[in-house]
């Protein structure tokens, strides 16, 4: 009998560590449980309370471009309680998009996501992001950090969209793909501005000592990558590359999402120093296929589909998921266990706790 | 790819034989269709103008170059891209390449029977999605095959989708979704149809990473397509039965 209403107690409390082993592919007691994302009606069920969800308070930042006066991440005793009750090892500050900013019609600064930054005479334009977006996640660092004092609870930061915030949100998707043959300076000029700031926010967040680095960035999707490998290889590897490198320097893990098919990029992640891939897309990504070509050299983690099983399966279905995975990616160490995207609202709330027991079950070395 | 045949007719007016005359196709003709076809398939915008009027003026009819030169091209793209060979901003280009040399040749088109749209189809990404990558690869096929494309944006509401359908009359209506959380709004987008006393009078289409032909059959969806490629095939399927 599947236990579907209650999370089971489990082995091992949160532990930093252990994601940090699992990373670096060597010994753990059991395969880290990890989700980016918890929406905000299973976080409720968990805790007994409303709490927003495990990326924000007040909004939605997974979804868009959020004010970030309105708009904070979890807050930390909460996310503590959430990691206690699943047993996840690591908190997440969201910082996902880049903060270029122009004022609106009341002289507020204010995000740009209206897609209208088509070439560099409009990109000059805007307020850059600077030391005080960077301070305030420091500032979220903190609070996390003094919350887990006395738990071996980690912290990490999400961010790094270097193409995505671009594409998505201030150039558009078409324009900017357009862009990228047809005004190569714009281009250039848009991801080396966007770097440079990421630069400086690695070496502050490694500064304030994060546990390891999770950029993101979605570059490809279920057929393959967006913009072809030798465009990738020239504008985006090596600046990834230099966002990372503080991390990598410091000897901080790195781990790296994008959704879609990235067989054409992972051997420059590997490359760059990326840890662990996530979260490993099944629209694109044969777990098996990964865990055969690259398992010795990359840790892998995510995959189990949000569709089916999550959200369509029965618990039996998800059980039954989780076990195939384990069978495959655990064996060798180097496999964090979780969804293919996020804990939505949307999957059962029974699903999600059938997936948390039973990776903590069949994931036991 | 162009072949060459030869007939021989009796007691046929000029007319006829001037259309069987061009179906000889004569070294220019092909030649000239090649370089529209190759200027479509690798995107060279800035070709087509005079490529599209160096072949009206070898009396190249217009049906020929649309369907021959440009959508057949178009259709190239979309496999390759299928395929992993080509990439958005090659489609893109090649999509732009169609375009121009469409807007040369629509006022030329306007009444001939011959050279008639597919259709009109209504398309976007479903209420609470902001996803619309697939979506606009979907849209530049589309138009690619010959159909009028009506873009609703993203997080599209469900009364802006009946809207569209009053005032366009589209043969197709098309979802799109990347987050299975947003295609649950999906039922209450086909409720809104039904309830506006319009289902049958569209055909349904739904794409999106997450959609499946299970996912689109529990709905009652007619169409389902797992790439922009195929979508723009199964378009013309749906309307030419």
């Amino acid at each position: 009998m599947i236990e579907t209403k209650r999370f089971e107690p489990y082995e091992g409390k949160p532990d930093k560590e252990r994601l940090l082993a699992a990373f670096r592919r060597k010994p753990v007691d059991r395969v880290p449980n990890w989700e980016v994302l918890i929406e905000d009606r299973h976080v409720e069920k968990m805790l007994g309370r409303f709490a927003g969800n495990t990326l924000a308070f007040g909004g939605d930042p997974a979804k868009g471009i959020v004010d970030t006066e309105v708009v904070r991440p979890m807050k930390a005793k909460d996310y503590v309680d959430i990691c206690n009750i699943i047993g996840q090892d690591a908190m997440i500050i969201e910082s996902i998009w880049t903060p270029y900013k122009r004022e609106d019609e009341n002289g507020k600064l204010v995000q740009v996501a209206d897609r209208s930054i088509k070439n560099i005479k409009d990109f000059r334009k805007l307020k850059k992001p600077d030391q005080k977006d960077i301070d305030r996640v420091l500032k979220y660092i903190r609070e996390y950090k003094e919350a887990t004092e006395g738990t071996k609870i980690g912290v990490t930061v999400l961010f790094g969209c270097l193409s995505q915030t671009f594409y998505e949100f201030m150039v558009g998707m078409n324009d900017f793909m357009m862009a990228c043959y047809e005004d190569k300076p714009f281009i250039e000029e848009i991801l080396e501005d966007s770097t440079e700031y990421l630069i400086e926010f690695c070496k502050a967040i490694v500064s304030e000592s994060v546990d390891f680095i999770w950029p993101a960035d979605d570059i490809a999707f279920k057929s393959g990558l967006f913009l072809p490998p030798k465009f990738m290889k020239e504008m985006w590897v090596p600046r990834m590359a230099r966002i990372m490198e503080p991390a990598l320097d410091a000897g901080i893990p790195v781990m790296f999402h994008s959704d879609g098919k990235l067989d054409e990029i992972v051997e420059d992640l590997i490359e760059m120093g990326v840890n662990c891939l996530n979260p490993m897309d099944p629209y694109g990504i044969d777990y098996r296929d990964y865990k055969k070509r690259y398992g010795n050299r990359l840790c892998l983690s995510g995959n189990i589909d949000i569709e089916f099983p999550l959200s369509k399966g029965t618990p039996e279905d998800v059980e039954k998921d989780v076990r195939q995975h384990m069978e495959v990616l655990k064996p060798g160490y180097g496999y964090v266990a979780g969804s293919s995207h996020s804990i939505v609202n949307y999957i059962p709330y029974e699903n999600f706790v059938t997936m948390i027991n039973a990776i903590h079950k069949y994931g036991r070395y | 790819m162009i072949s060459i045949k030869t007939t021989v007719i009796y007691n046929i007016s000029k007319e006829v034989l001037d259309k069987l005359f061009l179906k000889e196709r004569r070294p220019k003709v092909v030649a000239i269709m090649e370089d529209i076809y190759s200027a479509t398939l690798k995107g060279n915008y800035k070709e087509i103008a005079s490529l599209v009027k160096k072949a009206l003026g070898e009396g190249i009819d217009i049906k020929t170059i649309i369907n021959e030169g440009l959508s057949a091209a178009m259709i190239e793209v979309g496999d390759r891209f299928s395929t992993g060979e080509l990439y958005i901003p090659d489609m893109l280009l090649s999509a732009k390449t169609m375009k121009e040399a469409m807007a040369l040749l629509k006022p030329l088109i306007k009444g001939d029977k011959n050279i008639a749209s597919k259709g009109t189809i209504v398309i976007g990404t479903v209420k609470g999605d902001v996803h619309d990558i697939g979506k606009n690869l979907v849209i530049t096929m589309a138009e690619g095959r010959g159909f009028k494309v009506v873009d609703l944006g993203i997080d599209v509401d469900y009364s802006v989708f009946v809207d569209a359908i009053k005032k366009y009359s589209p043969k197709i209506v098309g979802f799109s979704g990347l987050l299975t959380t947003t295609l649950a709004n999906l039922p209450e987008h086909i409720k809104a149809i039904e309830d506006a006393g319009l289902r049958s009078s569209v055909i349904l289409a739904v794409g999106g990473a997450p959609v499946t032909r299970d996912f689109a059959d529990r709905y009652g969806i007619e169409i389902y397509a797992p790439d922009a490629s195929i979508a723009s095939k199964e378009f013309v399927k749906a309307v030419e039965k």
